[in-house]
C-alpha cells in the first residue's frame, strides 16, 4: 500500500467512526455554544459593548473545544487497544501523525463552519465579506498550529498514568504564545484596524508558529507512538 | 580526585566566591542614587546572574534531550531530568528577585512585560515537564515523552518571547532599557565574581542531583531483583 493509501485509510475510518457516533462532533458542539453563553455573562456586567473582548472568547473558545477532540482522538484508540493494532500494520509512523492531524483538522473545521458563524451573530452582529474571509484565513492558521502540535501531545497523554487529565497541562502552556498571536491578529479585525497596527507582522508569527509546531510534530512523532 | 571531592570543592569554591560577592556589593560599592533606583538596585547584581543560568539549566535539558532521542541512553535522560529541576529552582529564586525589584523600583508586583510574561510561559512548561514525569511509571517511555516535550517547550521559548515583545511595542512603543542604566566597571568586577559562583553552584548541585537519581535508580533496581526472588 502506498503512504497515501494508508494515509486515507487512516482518515477515513477516523471520520466513518465519528459519522456514525458523532460523538465527537455533538459534545464539542454543546461545549462551545455553551462556551460562548458564559462568556457572556462573565463579561457582560462590566461591558455593555462585547466586541473588544469578542477574539479572546472566540479563541479561548477554541482552544478549550479542541483539547475535548483531541482528547477523544487518542483516548478510544487506546481503550480497545486499536493503537497496538495500528502499529502492528506495517505504516509508517508519520503518515499515522498525519493522518491523524488531518481527521482533528476536519473535525475542528466542520465544527467552526457552524459555530463562528453562531458567534458572529451573538457578538458582533455579523461579519462583512472581507473580514469574514480574513477570519476564515486566521482561524485555518489557527486551526493547523492547534492539531500539529495537539495531536503529538494527545499521543503523548494517551499513552501516560493520567490519560486525558495530562492533555490540558501540557498544551496549553505551550498555546499560550501562540495564543497572543491570533487573538491579537483577529481582535485587529474585528475592531476594524482602529488600531492602527501592522497586522502582517502578527501573520508572519502565526506562520512561523505554524511551520516549527508542524515540524516538531512530525519529526518527533516516531519516537513517541514507538514508546 | 574523585567525583565526591569535586562536587565538595566546587561547593566550597562557590560559597566563599558568592560570600565575597555580598561583600563587594554591600560594603565595597556605594548606593546608586534614588534616580537610578537606589539602594534596590543591588539585587542585580544576584538578578542577572541567576536569571542567566536557569536559561542555561533549560538549554543544557534542550541539549540532554536531544542527546536522549539520539543515544537513547538513559544517563542523557537524568542529566536532563536534574539539570531542568536546577532550573526551575532557579527560575523561582530569579521571580522572587524581579518581584521585589520591580516592586521597589516601579512599585508594582508583577507586569506583563515581555521578560516576565516569557518566563512565566517557561516555568509553566516546566511544571507541565515534571507533571508529564510523573505520569508515566516505565522509565523509557517517561524518558522519551519528556524529551520530547522538553524540546517542544525549548522551541516555545524563543519565539514566545519574540511575540510578548511584539505585542508589548504595538502597546508601548518607547522599550524602557531599564536595566541599561550605565554600569561602573567596578560594578562588573561584583558581577563577574558572583556570576562565576553561581555558575559553580549549578554545577556542584547537578553534579550531587544526578548521584542522587543514579542512586535511586540503582535502588529500584534492588527492589525490583528482591521483588523477583533475588534473581
Amino acid at each position: 500500500m502506498s503512504a497515501t493509501k494508508q494515509f486515507w485509510a487512516i482518515l477515513r475510518k477516523d471520520l466513518l467512526l465519528e459519522i456514525r457516533s458523532k460523538d465527537v462532533f455533538t459534545s464539542t458542539f454543546l461545549f462551545s455554544i455553551m462556551a460562548l453563553v458564559i462568556f457572556h455573562f462573565a463579561f457582560s456586567p462590566n461591558l455593555k459593548d462585547l466586541t473588544p473582548v469578542a477574539a479572546g472568547m472566540l479563541w479561548v473558545a477554541v482552544l478549550f473545544t479542541s483539547l475535548l477532540g483531541l482528547n477523544r482522538s487518542f483516548v478510544h484508540e487506546k481503550d480497545e487497544q486499536c493503537l497496538d493494532g495500528l502499529l502492528l500494520t506495517p505504516v509508517d509512523r508519520p503518515v499515522i501523525f498525519l493522518a491523524k492531524l488531518a481527521g482533528n483538522l476536519i473535525f475542528l473545521i466542520v465544527l467552526q463552519v457552524i459555530v463562528v458563524p453562531i458567534f458572529a451573530l451573538f457578538f458582533l452582529g455579523g461579519l462583512t465579506g472581507a473580514a469574514a474571509l480574513k477570519l476564515a484565513m486566521v482561524l485555518l492558521l489557527g486551526d493547523l498550529g492547534i492539531c500539529g502540535v495537539g495531536t503529538l501531545l494527545a499521543t503523548i497523554s494517551a499513552n501516560t498514568r493520567a490519560r486525558d487529565l495530562l492533555l490540558p497541562i501540557l498544551y496549553l502552556p505551550v498555546m499560550t504564545p501562540f495564543m497572543m498571536q491570533v487573538v491579537s491578529y483577529t481582535n485587529a479585525l474585528i475592531m476594524g484596524g482602529t488600531a492602527a497596527v501592522d497586522m502582517s507582522s502578527w501573520l508572519y508569527l502565526i506562520i512561523a508558529f505554524d511551520i516549527i509546531f508542524l515540524l516538531a510534530g512530525y519529526a518527533l512523532y516516531d519516537f513517541v507512538i514507538g514508546e | 580526585m574523585n567525583r565526591k571531592n569535586i562536587t565538595i570543592g566546587l561547593s566550597i569554591l562557590a560559597g566563599v566566591l558568592l560570600v565575597i560577592s555580598l561583600y563587594g556589593i554591600f560594603v565595597v560599592e556605594p548606593v546608586l542614587p534614588a534616580a537610578q533606583t537606589g539602594f534596590s538596585q543591588k539585587i542585580f547584581y544576584w538578578h542577572l546572574p541567576v536569571a542567566i543560568l536557569s536559561f542555561i539549566a533549560f538549554l543544557a535539558t534542550l541539549v540532554f534531550s536531544v542527546m536522549y532521542l539520539i543515544k537513547k541512553e538513559l544517563k542523557y535522560d537524568v542529566a536532563a531530568y536534574c539539570s531542568a529541576e536546577l532550573g526551575l529552582v532557579f527560575g523561582v529564586v530569579l521571580m522572587v528577585f524581579g518581584m521585589t525589584w520591580d516592586y521597589l523600583a516601579w512599585g508594582v508586583w508583577w507586569t506583563w512585560d515581555p521578560r516576565l510574561t516569557t518566563y512565566l510561559i517557561l516555568l509553566l512548561l516546566f511544571g507541565a515537564y515534571f507533571f508529564l514525569r510523573s505520569m508515566v511509571t516505565e522509565r523509557s517511555r517517561q524518558a522519551t515523552f519528556a524529551a520530547v516535550f522538553g524540546i517542544i517547550a525549548a522551541l516555545d521559548v524563543p519565539v514566545s518571547f519574540l511575540s510578548t515583545r511584539l505585542i508589548k511595542n504595538v502597546l508601548h512603543p518607547v522599550v524602557i532599557g531599564a536595566k541599561d542604566s550605565g554600569l561602573e566597571p567596578s560594578m562588573y568586577i561584583w558581577l563577574l565574581l558572583s556570576m562565576l559562583g553561581f555558575t559553580l553552584l549549578y554545577v556542584a548541585l547537578l553534579l550531587v542531583k544526578i548521584d542522587i537519581e543514579n542512586m535511586q535508580d540503582g535502588l529500584r533496581d534492588v527492589k525490583d531483583a528482591i521483588e523477583n526472588g533475588g534473581k
